[in-house]
């Protein structure tokens, strides 16, 4: 009876089919906001913006700049010559992207009327110039020996760039074309080289995506799922879970301007009394790895010998007895996070791991505006965020330095370290070989003052139906979509 | 004429309301464009453009001047018409009330009845263990469950989206459960009060059957309580579609105000509350509307 009341539905709504698509879905939390490069300050936008659109460099795993669509020359301390490659991608509608291009993406970019998130990343440059067909001429107020990794910027043409508003039908030169876009009911593109179709449908409830995988009706998913999902997709007999070392850095920060928080031997209880493992092991299901600092391992100005926090549970009561707290005058602090039921099961275990050495955490969990204008606002005692798509060492400048102090950077904490500025301001004019060392002293320092307790880096976790040859990137980048087949015909 | 005077007081109190949200909600609309690594005076220059540097008055009167010709400004995040952004999601929001609404009446309006009609025996406590199922269970939990049954197990319908046909099917069940449940204890209870009225008597005593005494003469009497409760629920669904439109990844205006209130996108936010207290208000006129035409006395009353 049931079924015949649903199959009069069905019919009065159409039909219930479940064919197979023509196209890979891939089930992502969220839809990707805006497709303009320029634009595009979100995770989500600009994983997909890098598939439409070129850039003049890319940078690999490590954080070295390498040629995009162009090469470049250094000519003086203020100067870079980019001459555009001769077998770059042509646009989707046939033209060829010129130097024009990248000057009007670039001065648009530059342009206050337009309000892009990266302009303050490329303030210092005075003057951009066509100076051949193929050749743009950079120039900048101060020197910049790491300039060419701050053009990761996509190039559009310029005749779409002439407007200051967000491009709304984007033509592109990136590995991928858009067929169609629907405001939140999915993204379809279309492969440049052989017209596999890949189709973004946005589905934000983690518990719905993992479903519509199990179904088929999606064959592709990454990230943003809750520990315990991954392990029961694991299990699924048809579907396959890949997992890459990731480079988002979660931390614990830390208000060093409270009385309390601005002892060293209280953040070095509280780093110790925290079992990283554990968490790892049992919350991640040993999808993450401890960290140490904000630069992966990989990175080409990562360093490679800092002392982990490593739980000790007596040495941190020890601690804290030297720093003035113990049974009788007991410690409180508050902890401050977002609503992700995940981070809010991180936020008990902390809660309990610091109770085991007499500190008595009040946690309290906002929306991500509240909670992250509290912590611009520096209204807080400890909080935990993490860093996303950390590919360059300015980061260390924009978390760190005491110039970096909100609103005028993220130094959160409210850090402030005389040698620290020095350190990086020095490194900031030096090549990256002999900025590298400088770098690294810096991270030690930062280590060594607790700015931060650092606690892991979160895998990038893949899980896919009838697919081959897809593995996530290492920043959680969508670009193995180049080469992903379809491995089950059923997909075809 | 006087309740048109009423639903204009109510729609300007609720747009200022939505207007001071602005205000209200703590973060910066300048950190959410330009990000962290802004210069000051780049984050000086947006604030001028957007008006942020002028006292509150001139803000609100620029606000009700723009509203006025439509304009409910633009997307931080998308950098597009918050109307237009609006306009392409109504109709699926629209179309899924529309359904559950459908689905409330099929199912509330036969149950209630038949609840009704056989007062105290089995179907009635049926009628009143759905009642309380649908009332007690959470769309945010019901959701996920009619996708495991009807499309993980059975395979009849798609988990989500809105691009094979037969989607609109369980987010509409998820979505008019609830008020359906509500309907039915309020059809049944409005029944069986005006069951014991004269006039009922009266048709009795000249014969009639019980069929054409429930549904000509008993319904449309009862009618009245149900059609005041169903003009709330209606406001009541744009609104509480929110949950389930984000479940099912439906496209329309809820996941959308999720969306802009997770990226901080004041003017999305506005627009959308703005929508949904408008058509609030508007369900509830027609509710109004409709109880005069049914009952004569209200109208008189008014």
């Amino acid at each position: 009876m049931v079924r015949w009341l649903l199959l009069g539905l069905c019919l009065l709504l159409g039909a219930c089919t479940s064919e197979s698509p023509d196209h890979i879905v891939f089930a992502v939390a969220t839809a990707p906001s805006v497709l303009d490069p320029r634009l595009a300050g979100d995770a989500a936008s600009e994983r997909v913006n890098a598939l439409l659109y070129d850039r003049l460099v890319q940078l690999d795993e490590h954080g070295t700049p390498g040629p995009g669509m162009a090469t470049w020359q250094r000519l003086n301390a203020r100067h870079y010559r980019f001459t555009l490659r001769a077998d770059r991608a042509d646009y989707w509608d046939g033209t060829r992207p010129v130097a024009a291009d990248v000057v009007a993406t670039y001065l648009s970019l530059l342009d206050k009327a337009l309000g892009s998130p990266h302009a303050g990343g490329l303030a210092h440059v005075s003057e951009i110039v066509s100076a051949a067909d193929d050749q743009i001429d950079f120039h900048l107020a101060r020197a910049d020996p790491a300039f060419p990794a701050r053009l990761t910027i996509g190039i559009v043409p310029a005749r779409l760039a002439a407007d200051r508003q967000a491009i709304r039908a984007p033509i592109g030169n990136g590995p991928f074309a858009l067929v169609e876009r629907r405001e939140n009911a999915g993204l379809l593109l279309e492969r440049r080289t052989d017209g596999q179709r890949i189709l973004f449908a946005p589905v934000a409830d983690p518990t719905m995506r993992s479903l519509k995988l199990l179904r088929g009706e999606a064959h592709l998913l990454q990230n943003d799922l809750p520990a315990e999902l991954y392990g029961y997709l694991a299990d699924q007999p048809t579907l396959e879970l890949q997992q890459v070392p990731g480079t988002t850095f979660a931390y614990i920060g830390f208000n060093l301007d409270d009385p309390v928080l601005a002892k060293h031997e209280v953040r070095a209880a509280i780093a110790y009394a925290i079992d990283r493992e554990a968490i790892i092991r049992y919350l991640f299901g040993g999808r993450a790895h401890t960290a140490e600092s904000v630069l992966p391992p990989a990175h080409w100005a990562a360093v490679g010998d800092l002392e982990p926090h490593t739980y000790d549970p007596a040495r941190a009561r020890r601690l804290l007895r030297e720093a003035g707290f113990d049974e009788h005058k007991p410690l409180e602090l508050s902890y401050k996070t977002s609503t992700d039921p995940f981070r809010l099961r991180i936020a008990y275990v902390l809660q309990s791991q610091l109770a085991q050495i007499g500190i008595r955490l009040r946690i309290a969990s906002y929306d991500w505006g509240t909670l992250f204008g509290d912590i611009r606002a520096g209204r807080f005692q400890m909080y935990s965020l993490a860093w996303v798509g950390v590919n360059t060492p300015d980061i260390l400048r924009y978390a760190f330095h005491s110039g970096s102090l909100p609103p005028d950077g993220a130094n959160r904490g409210r850090y402030r370290s005389d040698e620290v500025d020095r350190l990086i301001e020095r490194a900031e004019t030096l090549d990256a070989a002999a900025a590298a060392p400088l770098y690294a002293e810096v991270q030690r320092l930062i280590h060594r003052d607790l700015v931060y307790v650092p606690l892991w880096y979160e895998s990038n976790i893949a899980v896919s139906r009838g697919l081959a040859d897809y593995a996530p990137g290492h920043d959680g980048n969508y670009l193995a979509l180049q080469r992903v087949r379809v491995a089950d015909d059923r997909i075809r | 004429m006087r309740s048109l005077v009423d639903t204009l007081i109510v729609l300007f109190g609720v747009s200022t309301l939505v207007f001071l949200l602005l205000v209200l909600i703590p973060g910066d609309p300048v950190d959410v464009i330009l990000g962290e690594s802004a210069q000051a005076a780049d984050r000086a220059a947006m604030r001028s453009a957007l008006g942020l540097d002028q006292p509150l008055w001139v803000r609100w009167v620029d606000f009700y001047a723009d509203l006025m010709r439509g304009d409910l400004g633009d997307s931080l995040i998308r950098r597009e018409p918050v109307a237009e952004l609006i306009m392409e999601r109504l109709p699926a929001t629209l179309s899924l009330a529309a359904i559950a609404l459908a689905l409330v009446l099929v199912l509330a309006l036969p149950l209630g009845v038949l609840a009704a009609r056989r007062h105290g025996r089995w179907p009635d406590h049926l009628a009143q263990g759905f009642a309380l199922f649908g009332v007690s269970i959470p769309n945010f939990w019901l959701g996920p469950l009619l996708v495991l049954l009807f499309s993980v197990t059975l395979g009849w319908t798609p988990v989500s989206g809105d691009r094979e046909p037969g989607s609109l099917i369980l987010p509409a069940l998820t979505l008019g459960l609830s008020m359906a449940a509500i309907t039915t204890r309020m059809v049944r209870s409005s029944l069986l009060e005006v069951a014991s009225q004269a006039f009922l008597r009266t048709a009795r005593s000249k014969g009639l059957s019980e069929a054409a005494l429930t549904w000509r003469h008993a319904l449309p009497n009862a009618l009245l309580p149900v059609i005041t409760v169903l003009g709330l629920q209606l406001g009541s669904l744009l609104a509480g579609a929110v949950i389930t439109e984000v479940v099912f990844a439906w496209p329309g205006i809820g996941s959308l105000l999720v969306d802009a209130i997770g990226q901080r996108d004041y003017p999305v936010v506005q627009g959308v509350v703005l929508v949904i207290a408008i058509g609030y208000v508007l369900a509830n006129r027609l509710a109004d509307l409709l109880s005069g035409w049914l009952d004569p006395r209200i109208r008189i009353a008014d």
